[in-house]
């Protein structure tokens, strides 16, 4: 699978996003991937684990960081398959780490929001992925899930941004082979 | 052979998850996970001298493998009857764990 996403488009004006049928905004150049999440060591994707979007957030040096909220309702996961990796901090805020790891879901080339029929690829993540906890009269942070530079680097992909065409690809390394 | 420790759960309800949730975050590392990530820190300058780019698998205090991918290494560990509870698969790599870095995002979002 040399292409995980091909052609991503990201938009000059804010758009939205539909999860478990309600709208969530994206603003204008914010590039927008879909991702599942499960506990670590699953060799594969279950077909029924929701997907949902994500920020892809070059800088973010966490793997990936999401709401406690958008964990209870986006992702489907029993705390019982998760395990806690101990505390750290996000921009000042105190967040857990929890054993997960993320899948990226290839799309429809030139679509954002339609997928394609290929296998989503396993992002396997060091340290895990930190959740922000719901504080009461505090609004959502982030207001949506954050896939950091830090989650592509085990697996070695390449992404491209093409800022003229508005578009972002990802893809596993070139293979060169030698035939003597 | 592919080991898969998913059991038949019941389905929740989003009131149930969030109180499940919850628990787990406020919750500290399984007391044999605390172990495996205080001795992969203490290890870590030797790792980074024979292992680096490595994943590693600690039960407890001992190593017991290295591998390429973090998947194999759990799919290991689940043949040889270890649970989620007993171990933890590390990265070895340059500041793996540090309970002192700073995360950071690129704006308000």
């Amino acid at each position: 699978m040399p292409t995980i996403v091909c052609d991503l488009p990201f938009y000059d004006r804010s758009t939205s996003v539909q999860v478990r049928r309600h709208s969530f905004q994206v603003k204008r150049e914010q590039i927008i991937v879909w991702v599942s999440l499960t506990e670590m060591g699953l060799p594969q994707l279950h077909s029924q684990v929701p997907r949902f979007p994500a920020i892809l957030d070059i800088g973010c040096n966490h793997n990936f960081v999401i709401h406690e909220r958008h964990l209870v309702e986006w992702v489907g996961i029993h705390a019982q398959y998760l395990r806690p990796l101990g505390k750290t901090r996000v921009s000042g805020r105190a967040v857990s780490q929890l054993a997960a790891n993320v899948w990226l879901h290839p799309n429809q080339p030139k679509h954002r929001d339609e997928f394609s029929s290929k296998a989503a690829f396993l992002l396997e993540l060091p340290s895990g992925i930190a959740v922000v906890p719901s504080v009461t009269g505090e609004p959502i942070y982030p207001r949506l899930p954050l896939l950091g530079l830090r989650a592509f680097r085990q697996a070695g992909l390449q992404i491209a941004i093409d800022c003229q065409r508005c578009r972002v690809s990802v893809r596993t390394p070139r293979k060169f082979w030698f035939f003597g | 052979m592919i080991v898969d420790q998913k059991t038949d759960l019941p389905e929740l309800t989003d009131e149930e998850r969030a109180g499940q949730i919850r628990v787990l975050l406020e919750a500290d590392p399984p007391p044999m996970i605390q172990r495996s990530i205080d001795a992969f820190r203490n290890d870590l300058p030797e790792l980074l001298k024979s292992h680096e780019g490595k994943w590693v698998a600690y039960h407890g205090d001992r190593q017991i493998g290295f591998g390429r991918t973090q998947t194999g290494l759990y799919q290991e560990c689940f043949r040889r009857g270890l649970t989620r509870d007993d171990i933890m698969v590390a990265f070895v790599e340059p500041g793996a764990f540090d309970p002192d870095e700073e995360f950071e995002v690129t704006s308000d979002v």
